[in-house]
């Protein structure tokens, strides 16, 4: 037996880190399942948006919440979600809504993205409270208290957790809340891989009104969504393909992998469509990895941005320029001034391509002059990646950046709709 | 790098049976044992994996130069100090360590280190630099086999505080929880050539920061798996 002790140990050893999840809990809830409860009409659903206090909360969610309806357009319906943005420990409630005769159902779960705590949330509001009676529109609201319970994990839901209306979301100046990666990274544990079809229809959920999205390109010239130059055990499970994503062809890919947590690798015209369609977010960021894929980046480009007008959708499309080797490919592109970019580089070269969006790195601090310049011609400026939730509030209400990208949506979002 | 993991696992298992000789009595500088000597000298290497939830694509690791002195104050009782050196991060602790044998074979160690790491690079242009302490309390057990092969587990909590970082002097992050997560080591300390004793261990740190990771500003609120491989010489 001592002999094999180490192979035990070993064993041990290599295999915990496996076992770091956060999954969604299971959200079958037999009142909200029922075949009386019906879907909430576009009024009440309305209604319930607000910034509120947490009155009761047997745990750290802090003293505020944002909630903000958000939706998933699917060929037959629309799927709606109400997200709750708390104000500490960046967690978040995504709740789906129904009603009966006399009540409204949230149905839902809650998680702390920093970490991997979840779990179910129920939530009941008095349908007489909502319709308000014969109180005005505004003392209704302000009575308005959406009460309920929260559990742990896959437990039944049973602390109690309220929420009070205090006032209208904050919506006076628009800010660009861009979530890095179309919507979070594997290694925040969300239910969809990053770069996916499946994060880019949860990013408005988080809290997003736009996404960053990572462009590869395949060996037969298919711009992919895909953050890293090769094919390897973060992104992908184990399939026996490594290596390089441009020494395989699309089909290759799409028939052998599999993305880490869940979906396939999507084409770039998969992941614009899926935007353009089926989601609300207003703002694309395509993060050009590999310069050679600037010109199909533009066709896409012009080809959704001529939609997206035709369906009087605003939608706003930019092509990002990391470095100089993309920045030169660019400038390759006939008419170059006039196609909608991003630059990360310097406001020289950000002037130079005549950027829309000058988007320095937060570790470069406030850049208040520089802001100011790029503001002064007409041109929006954006900070990223900042995840310190202090810091977010910090770029959000003492910098003067026109947006933010961020792994944290939900802290920006509350940082944004709570705002006085 | 679990091939590595097998690798050193195969050699400990067949190092059990290694020769050696009375000079190499307790010479290891991790096995918990009474000081016989008046200080106990290792130089070697550590290597830590960096995880993907850190480093994402940049799979690396890291190596240190890892300098231990364990210096006798009284029969069971010894200061330990080490460095941890990168050149642009290092990592300097000390503290008391009192040892004691069970039986024969078995031997207990109880210790606590306090540590100051300190750090400056440049991250995409800019000057960043951070600083921090560690309080690591620790508990080793110590098996010594018939030929004086030494086998030591130790487990530590990691204790973080005073962190900060800057870039230029703009302070960055500085909130990580106290109780930061936990190591555990498994170390074996055998006959080498002439009076030399070799040290390969393994060590799996469960942390939410780790002092080598500072510059990535990361904000996780759950303890990520680092493996670290330790090699000396104790001279």
């Amino acid at each position: 037996m001592k002999s094999y002790l180490p192979f035990i140990l070993l064993l041990v050893f290599t295999s915990c880190q496996e076992l770091i999840d956060a999954p969604v809990p299971d959200l079958r809830w037999d009142a909200f399942d029922s075949p009386n409860a019906k879907p909430l009409t576009a009024t009440e659903r309305k209604a319930l948006e607000g910034v509120y206090s947490i009155a009761i909360a047997d745990d750290n969610f802090g003293k505020e919440a944002a909630l903000k309806w958000t939706y998933v357009a699917s060929e037959k319906d629309t799927a709606y979600y109400l997200s709750f943005f708390c104000s500490e420990d960046v967690r978040y409630f995504i709740c789906q809504g129904k009603r009966t005769d006399s009540v409204i159902l949230l149905n839902g779960y809650w998680r702390n993205v920093e970490n991997t705590k979840t779990g179910k949330v129920h939530f009941t509001i008095s349908a007489a409270d909502l319709s308000g009676g014969n109180s005005s529109a505004a003392e209704q609201r302000l009575s308005l208290q959406i009460r309920g319970t929260f559990g742990v994990k896959d437990d039944e839901p049973e602390k109690k957790i309220s929420f009070s209306y205090l006032r209208p979301l904050n919506t006076k100046i628009p800010y660009y809340l861009i979530a890095h990666r179309g919507g979070g990274r594997n290694n925040d544990l969300l239910p969809a891989s990053e770069n996916s079809v499946e994060m880019i229809s949860l990013a408005a959920q988080l809290g997003a009104n736009g996404i960053e999205i990572d462009i590869q390109v395949t060996k037969d010239g298919v711009p992919v969504l895909f953050h890293d130059a090769r094919v390897n055990d973060r992104l992908t499970t184990k399939t026996g393909i490594q290596g390089a994503i441009d020494s395989y062809t699309f089909a290759e890919l799409e028939k052998e992998v599999k993305l880490k947590r869940g979906g396939k690798i999507p084409t770039l015209k998969e992941a614009l469509d899926t935007i353009l369609t089926r989601t609300p977010l207003e703002f694309v960021w395509i993060d050009c990895k590999y310069k050679e894929a600037i010109p199909i980046i533009r066709t896409l480009q012009k080809e959704y941005l001529e939609k997206a007008k035709s369906r009087g959708r605003k939608l706003e499309i930019v092509i990002g320029i990391p470095d100089e080797d993309v920045m030169a490919a660019f400038m390759k592109l006939p008419d170059y001034k006039n196609i909608p970019s991003l630059c990360e580089l310097d406001t020289v070269k950000a002037q130079q391509v005549n950027a829309n969006i000058w988007a320095p790195s937060w570790v470069k601090g406030h850049q208040d002059e520089e802001v100011n310049a790029m503001h002064a011609k007409g041109k929006l400026a954006f900070v990223y990646t900042v995840d310190v939730p202090k810091k977010i509030k910090e770029f959000m209400y003492e910098a003067k950046f026109n947006g933010i990208c961020t792994n944290r949506p939900t802290m920006a979002a509350y940082y944004y709709y709570a705002r006085q | 790098m679990k091939l590595i993991f097998c690798f050193l696992f195969t050699l400990l298992f067949l190092n059990t049976f290694a020769q050696d000789t009375t000079l190499h009595r307790f010479k290891g500088v991790f096995f918990p044992y009474p000081m016989d000597r008046p200080a106990k000298f290792s130089v070697g290497l550590t290597f830590t994996t960096m995880p993907y939830d850190i480093t994402e694509e940049l799979h690396f690791q890291i190596p240190a130069l890892d300098v231990h002195l364990l210096k006798r104050v009284s029969k069971k009782l010894a200061l330990d100090m080490r460095a941890n050196v990168q050149v642009v991060q290092n990592l300097l602790t000390a503290g008391p360590r009192w040892a004691t044998t069970l039986n024969d074979r078995f031997s207990i160690s109880i210790g606590n280190e306090v540590g100051y790491w300190f750090g400056a690079v440049n991250t995409e242009g800019i000057r960043t630099r951070g600083h921090g302490f560690q309080n690591v309390p620790h508990l080793a057990i110590g098996h010594r086999f018939n030929r004086r092969v030494l086998l030591t587990f130790r487990a530590e909590a990691l204790m973080n505080f005073g962190i900060k970082t800057y870039a230029k002097d703009t302070e960055l992050t500085s909130d990580y929880r106290l109780f930061g997560g936990s190591t555990y080591s498994l170390i074996l300390e055998q006959p080498f050539y002439g009076n030399k004793v070799l040290t390969i261990g393994l060590r799996g740190i469960y942390t939410d920061f780790f002092w080598q990771t500072w510059s990535l500003f990361e904000t996780f609120d759950r303890n990520i798996f680092y493996p670290q491989v330790i090699i000396g010489l104790n001279l």
